[in-house]
């Protein structure tokens, strides 16, 4: 059955995701291939890092930046794939559901970074500076990114419910 | 689930196969059969009232209620 009749606002945001994951993409390898130029160039990583917050700090950003751009790629992919269902037959499949519940814990898992990169630098930092200037604003967005996944789970419970009301429809006779 | 379709029942009583039916009824072949193996979770009235005018018969010919699978007729 056709929900759905107008699909071309799905289609365009499909349009939307993939170039948002091409830009992210690139943006992954080009950061990547210019730390390796750096390296090979200065033969260290100090200058890339911020030498002034120390050692721990550093290492905290080494792991951390590949590991949020990895949820936001995620996140990405999803969306993608609930646009694809979307535009096609039925959004209402379990798998949806999954992909939006992981999109729900992507996002929470985003705004933990945020308070752990603010406790991090809060504890570990030797330049009090970032927490002073930056702080108040991390803390900002790691409530907005809470608020965000609330409103993703959300999302997730209203398309389950949608779901077994799809089901109870398709058994109806 | 405690409610039964007998509709098998009244089909071969009216000697009428399951296309012939979905035929007359209006409904179609896979509506049919999630009615006739007892999947369904509901049935509508136009649907029940279009069987029971081509079966000639009464909703309780085709719809049963049994407790732990004992029949009541």
């Amino acid at each position: 059955m056709k929900i759905i009749e107008d699909n071309k606002t799905y289609k365009v945001l499909k349009i939307i995701s993939d170039v948002l994951i091409t830009v992210v993409a690139l943006g992954v390898v080009i950061s990547i291939i210019t730390a390796i130029i750096h390296y090979r160039i200065t033969g260290s990583m100090e200058n890339a890092l911020d030498s002034s917050s120390g050692f721990v700090v550093n290492v905290f950003r080494v792991i951390i930046t590949p590991v949020s751009l990895g949820l936001f790629l995620l996140i990405l992919f999803q969306l993608r794939k609930i646009f694809i269902l979307i535009s096609g037959d039925s959004p209402f499949e379990m798998q949806n559901i999954d992909r939006v519940r992981s999109i729900g814990y992507a996002v929470f898992l985003l705004g933990f970074i945020k308070f752990a990169t603010f406790l991090v630098h809060l504890i570990f930092s030797e330049n009090s500076r970032f927490i002073f200037v930056n702080g108040p604003m991390i803390l900002l967005g790691f409530g907005q990114l809470m608020f965000a996944g609330f409103v993703v789970f959300v999302i997730a419970e209203i398309f389950r419910i949608g779901f077994e009301i799809y089901n109870e429809q398709k058994l109806t006779v | 689930m405690s409610i039964i379709v007998n509709l098998d029942v009244m089909m071969a009583k009216r000697k009428m196969s399951l296309n012939e039916l979905s035929e007359k009824v209006g409904i179609s072949l896979s509506n049919l059969s999630i009615l006739k193996t007892g999947k369904a979770k509901a049935i509508r009235f136009s649907t029940l009232e279009a069987i029971c005018q081509v079966l000639v018969c009464q909703p309780g010919d085709i719809l049963e209620y049994r407790e732990f699978g004992i029949s009541m007729k």
